[in-house]
């Protein structure tokens, strides 16, 4: 098999690398935020609404019912594969009974945050890196006294100090790890098998922020062992509004187990129509796992691209995703590097390799005004990255001071900007970043 | 950028940002903020302007910025047209007074400049009001 992504073959499946303004084609660099989308999965939702725009589930049984569910839960009978199956394929889940439609990633993890069965005292840990999804949710239980929240702090060179995760198992109660596998800021990846072992060694449950990881490597959720894995559709050439929730079937089924539940089992936090099998004046008997935890009307198209973009990924095969993400990150560090590396002024965020960032090139300026440059690559040159936060807030304002973005002296400016690369992406395009880059920085008196 | 800003822009990184600073209690102040600058930690745009006024005239200008080359250009113009002038004078203030500054042309420059006169006769408004 070749180790090459086929670039110009790919490019042809994303209608908007066609788009031209100024006569210049976009140069995509945020895929971190939100990819592309190819006309495979384009089509897919297109199908829905112009073939059978229905209901999925158990609710209706009719012609339109029955191709909506074949799309999505599959036809065991013909041999169809449903979108809910490619996912559990995809991750290689147990079982799609393992796969929960939520909206996005901050759905998923609000879910396990919600439906989690805490005890007062106990102890939810984070890494110093969590995005806001991650890190907002516990926050608001630990405001309301329901549990306490520590964050484990990156070791020497930006990497997940293991020694230092095992020593807190030892002398906390820590009840549930919930860590960003993938650093949306950085591009860093713990090593999530290790540390899964360790805390399942200390009896702890472990979910897994995988918004950043899932869309750009290979993963094995039984081989990690992880027991929650929550991640974007819309991340992974998928249709916004479409996440998951992975998790393993005994800790999706609290009720089956006399309302004690697996420990570490989670409850529907939303309930109402689908997610009951009966109810009465006075009760409710809640449906079976993944569907009680999925209330209303669903995102019929959305599920049904999920299983679009899951094969398009396939397709081309996430080792060659990865090697390919890594080429451009390595080209571009080395560049970037080698032009600014001894200003004082350019540091790149997280670990200087870039094959330890995948995709993901992020870096801080400090020069007067450095503000706005993302808004003139895109108008120089159609290139589109992001600059500020990223959600990070938490550890930015650590790092740099809580008034970092505040208005103070044009001498004390610093901003940050990322670059997010995904397989569509070309060396070409990483060339023309890099010149626009250099004439902003010319221009502005930087260099 | 537009070549006028560049070069203005260039001899402020090179001399110094001379209006860069604030005042403890400034008579007036004025922020404009960008829109979308919290969500998600974008951030540019976002400027706070110190005024000190005695017997009705402008005596300091000074100013706080996150904000790029373009909008700091302006403040920086902005702050020195109004520095010694009374507020009648100061309402009195137009984009043309601020192109004059420049070398050239700029449209980027007349804008911000538009959108600084506004917050200022709003804020001398409010100032006039909180002192009669």
């Amino acid at each position: 098999m070749n180790s090459e992504i086929d670039l110009e073959s790919i490019r042809e499946d994303f209608p908007a690398l066609a788009c031209r303004r100024n006569g210049k084609p976009p140069i995509y660099f945020d895929s971190a935020c939100t990819t592309l989308v190819p006309r495979q999965v384009i089509a897919a939702i297109d199908q829905y609404y112009a073939n059978y725009p229905a209901c999925g589930g158990e609710r209706s049984q009719h012609w339109f019912a029955d191709e909506v569910n074949n799309r999505i839960e599959g036809d065991t009978d013909s041999g169809i594969h449903g979108s809910r199956q490619m996912i559990a394929e995809f991750i290689n889940a147990r079982s799609p009974q393992e796969i929960i439609f939520a909206l996005n990633t901050t759905h998923a993890i609000n879910m396990v945050a919600l439906g989690f069965r805490f005890q007062p005292g106990d102890v939810v840990l984070l890494t110093d890196k969590e995005h806001n999804s991650g890190l907002v949710p516990w926050l608001r239980l630990q405001n309301r006294g329901l549990i306490k929240v520590d964050r484990l702090v990156s070791g020497a060179g930006e990497i997940f100090d293991l020694g230092e995760f095992r020593k807190r198992l030892e002398n906390q109660r820590i009840r549930l790890v919930s860590m960003v596998y993938t650093s949306n800021l950085t591009g860093y990846t713990m090593p999530a098998k290790e540390m899964i072992k360790v805390a399942h060694e200390h009896g702890v449950k472990v979910m897994l922020d995988g918004a950043q990881t899932v869309p750009h490597e290979a993963i094995d959720v039984r081989d990690l062992d992880v027991d929650f894995l929550a991640f974007s559709i819309h991340k992974m050439c998928g249709p916004k509004g479409v996440g998951v929730l992975y998790g393993k079937k005994e800790l999706l089924d609290y009720e089956s187990a006399g309302g004690g539940g697996s420990d570490g089992a989670i409850e529907p936090v939303i309930l109402g129509g689908g997610t009951v099998v009966d109810s009465n004046y006075g009760d409710y008997n809640l449906a079976e796992v993944p569907t009680r935890f999925e209330a209303g009307i669903q995102n019929y198209p959305g599920q049904i691209g999920a299983g679009a973009a899951v094969q398009y990924l396939q397709n081309i095969g996430m080792a060659r995703v990865k090697a390919h993400e890594i080429k451009l990150n390595s080209f571009l560090t080395e560049q970037l590097i080698n032009r600014y590396g001894d200003t004082g002024w350019f540091r790149i965020l997280g670990p200087q390799a870039a094959a330890e960032r995948g995709g993901i090139l992020s870096f801080a300026l400090r020069r007067p005004n450095c503000f706005g440059i993302s808004r003139e690559l895109s108008e120089r040159s159609n290139i589109m990255i992001r600059g500020g936060a990223f959600c990070v807030h938490s550890y930015l304002n650590h790092e740099f001071g809580a008034d970092w973005l505040k208005p103070g002296l044009p001498t004390d400016h610093l901003m940050t900007y990322r670059v997010s690369l995904y397989f569509y992406n070309t060396m070409e395009e990483c060339s023309v970043f890099l010149d626009t880059l250099n004439t902003i920085f010319e221009e502005r008196g930087y260099l | 950028m537009d070549q006028a800003i560049v070069k203005n822009y260039r001899r402020l990184v090179r001399d110094g940002f001379k209006n860069a600073g604030s005042y403890e209690n400034p008579s007036i102040l004025l922020s404009t903020i960008a829109s979308g600058i919290r969500i998600c930690g974008g951030a540019g745009g976002y400027v706070r302007i110190y005024l000190n006024i005695s017997d009705g005239v402008i005596e300091g200008a000074r100013y706080l910025c996150s904000c790029d080359p373009t909008s700091n250009v302006a403040v920086e113009i902005f702050c020195d047209l109004l520095s010694g002038k009374t507020l009648e004078e100061a309402t009195a203030l137009n984009e043309g007074m601020f192109l004059q500054e420049l070398d050239g042309p700029s449209n980027d420059l007349r804008k911000k400049a538009r959108s600084l006169i506004k917050i200022l006769n709003d804020g001398i408004k409010q100032y006039r009001a909180g002192t009669s």
